[in-house]
């Protein structure tokens, strides 16, 4: 499927992008990345990524609610009808994004994105209609694989990445909704995200445009935490309501070398390969198999567990950082500890920011075996601060 | 055509120097990958999950491990972090001050984090305060405001406000003033953020801790607006939630911090909403679905013409 946008239009936005990153860094001079992005104009119209959002939502309000208008004013009610509608609107949803992209030469602007992107589910509930009138067996099988078509249509048309891994997580459950035994259940799955996974890396290899190949990135980034999730069976146990059922003996052991080895793994092949995103992925992946160890063995959570993980956590970070910054030029083999762009900061700026929107809850330290406090009723949360304090 | 091969046209053209282009090849090429984020992420996850099991050990094994052992622990965990932090910190400015180690606004913040834990734990075990036991937050917060300005962290600043926040809670409620009145308990605690905020920023001590302060009053302002603005109660608080939306959104646009107009935005259309829907919702599902068609519509065309005007990137 031909792309929406040119290539040397998007590499061009890419190198924006990058150009003012390295101005804040004070590795270009303002007046040179002014002349650079001059350079580089291309006539497509993006926004600010919080107007972005924000329109977004909005375009997602009203065609859901423009739905539902038609819906109660031609009071549509049977099978047939309403697949009918449901796929109209799709079409319209597709075809007002091309026009808003070929009119306007929108680009993430949000408004077109919504559109495009609603089209997926609005073909997926068409599907779904057209299942149910004819009583078909699985029915959410083929509206989940219908839709998972659809992202996957968006993905490669506007290049929306955020379809693609839609894509992916429909298909697992398109996937999930065949009438399969537990095990094997989740070993199709898996075996789908792993193939997920080779294909998108196939590409990602095979591009060597920065914009191309940072698009499959994500996606084999995506894909290899789609697997980890399907694969770790102790995950979901905390969440009584996504936890699948139990699992065959062979299964249950193989998993859980598993989820030592898919961490392992991604974490060596992001480092080889210089990948931040997979770097991430496979590193939270490593934190979440640490978490799961003891109640994959049956052993009892202590209380001093997260302390023992967080001094392991203090240790390698420290360790790597002086490791790193002991070596020439404060770096090894290319990686420094070094912050190179100001974006890093801005990061940790803004984790710091939203720190205050969960709080600590250092009113744990409350112990448990006393009587009730004659002080409780706390309103608010805060350090200390919550109706335990 | 890559980002490389942009370098090389632009060092061709003179628009950049050699040494220009070689730094940023080396980055373009990965030859030099910074892992700054990815290993403060991990200091951070590792303070947090320490404090979260020194919280949860004492909870669970105070009785067993007694009180003299439970405070020696915690005071002496807290000392450390004092002591690594007065043995390496730099002198103080009014200004930003880079943290003199890497691991520097973590330890301190473990530190705080260690000291609420400990002054939670003397409290429950003992009563010394009694009933006025909110003081304790209203002396921690001042503690986080004192140690988040004397070293420059904003994850102990954050910490301060929302400690803050508890004990704008727990006293007014005590007062019985506001009782029950969780929006003006908001909204005071939002106003007196805000304020804060913005005497210290007039004052240039540490002006760069300004946004922190305007997003969380912005974020408490609005939402203790919005909640009121949809009851039957008075027309005010709809007029002021519509004149702090329009602030928030004027000062964002003017500034060019986005985040302020999505939160004008979202917190206006959600108190819009829930007042004009209230009398027909239930009723008529045929206005509520196109009033969202029109709303929604006259939000984005008010959104495109900001971001056309103002917004471009």
């Amino acid at each position: 499927m031909t792309r929406r946008y040119a290539l040397e239009d998007e590499e061009r936005l890419r190198a924006i992008a990058n150009v003012r990153g390295w101005a804040r860094a004070g590795i270009l001079r303002s007046d040179q990345a002014e002349r650079l992005e001059a350079d580089l104009h291309t006539g497509l119209r993006r926004t600010n990524p919080f107007l972005r959002a924000v329109l977004a939502l909005f375009t997602a309000l009203i065609v859901a609610a423009a739905m539902g208008l038609v819906f109660v004013w031609l009071r549509i009610t049977g099978a047939a009808p309403s697949a009918l509608t449901f796929a109209s609107a799709a079409v319209v949803c597709a075809v007002s994004a091309e026009y808003l992209i070929g009119a306007f030469r929108l680009y993430r602007h949000g408004i077109e994105e919504a559109l495009a992107v609603a089209a997926a589910p609005l073909v997926g509930l068409s599907a779904l209609a057209w299942t149910e009138s004819y009583g078909l067996p699985a029915s959410r099988l083929v509206p989940l694989a219908v839709a998972a078509l659809a992202s996957v249509a968006v993905y490669r048309r506007f290049g929306f990445v955020y379809a693609g891994v839609a894509a992916m997580v429909l298909t697992a459950m398109a996937l999930s909704e065949l009438r399969l035994e537990e095990t094997t259940r989740r070993l199709v799955v898996a075996l789908a995200f792993a193939a997920m996974f080779a294909a998108a890396r196939v590409a990602y290899l095979r591009h060597d445009d920065d914009v191309r190949a940072g698009e499959y990135a994500s996606l084999q980034a995506a894909a290899c935490a789609g697997t980890y999730l399907t694969v770790n069976v102790r995950l979901f146990d905390a969440f009584g309501a996504f936890a699948w059922g139990t699992v065959a003996r062979w299964f249950y052991w193989g998993s859980y070398v598993a989820v030592w080895l898919i961490p392992a793994a991604g974490l060596y092949v992001a480092l080889r390969d210089r990948d931040r995103i997979l770097l991430n992925v496979s590193g939270v992946a490593a934190l979440v198999t640490f978490t799961t160890n003891k109640p994959y063995l049956g052993l009892p959570r202590e209380s001093w567990d997260p302390i023992l993980l967080g001094v392991l956590l203090v240790v390698v970070a420290t360790t790597v950082r002086r490791w790193l910054a002991r070596g020439p030029g404060a770096q090894r083999g290319g990686f420094t500890a070094e912050k190179t762009l100001e974006r890093d900061r801005d990061w940790l700026r803004t984790l710091a920011t939203a720190s205050v929107a969960w709080p600590q809850d250092v009113g744990a330290a409350r112990p448990v075996e006393s009587p009730p406090s004659q002080f409780e009723g706390g309103r608010s949360g805060g350090a200390g601060g919550g109706a335990q304090y | 055509m890559t980002t490389e091969r942009y370098l090389d046209e632009w060092r061709n053209a003179e628009l950049i120097t050699a040494a220009q282009h070689a730094a940023l090849v080396a980055l373009v090429r990965r030859q030099r990958f910074s892992i700054f984020l990815e290993l403060n992420g991990l200091l951070y996850v590792g303070v947090a999950a320490i404090a979260g099991g020194v919280a949860w050990t004492v909870r669970e094994h105070f009785a067993s491990l007694g009180d003299v052992v439970v405070l020696a622990s915690l005071t002496s965990l807290l000392a450390a972090c004092a002591w690594y932090c007065a043995v390496h910190a730099t002198p103080y400015s009014h200004d930003r001050v880079a943290a003199p180690t890497f691991s520097f606004d973590y330890v301190l913040y473990l530190g705080c984090l260690v000291f609420a834990s400990e002054l939670t734990f003397l409290e429950y075990r003992f009563h010394l305060l009694g009933v006025d036991w909110n003081y304790y937050l209203l002396a921690s917060a001042a503690v986080y405001f004192a140690a988040a300005y004397r070293f420059d962290n904003r994850f102990v600043l954050s910490l301060a406000l929302s400690t803050l926040a508890a004990w704008f809670g727990v006293r007014l409620s005590v007062w019985r003033l506001f009782y029950g009145y969780l929006s003006e308990l908001t909204l005071a605690y939002g106003g007196a953020v805000a304020l804060a905020g913005v005497l210290l920023h007039r004052e240039r001590i540490k002006p760069h801790f300004l946004e922190t302060y305007l997003h969380v009053a912005a974020n408490a302002i609005l939402f203790a607006l919005a909640s009121r603005s949809g009851g039957t109660t008075s027309l005010l608080w709809l007029i002021a939630l519509l004149a702090a939306c329009a602030l928030a959104i004027e000062r964002g646009i003017r500034f060019h911090r986005f985040a302020f107009v999505v939160y004008g935005v979202l917190y206006g259309y959600v108190g819009v909403t829930t007042r004009v829907l209230r009398p027909v919702l239930f009723r008529s599902e045929t206005l509520v679905l196109a009033y969202f068609v029109l709303s929604g519509g006259a939000v984005v065309a008010a959104l495109v013409l900001i971001a056309r005007r103002f917004g471009r990137e």
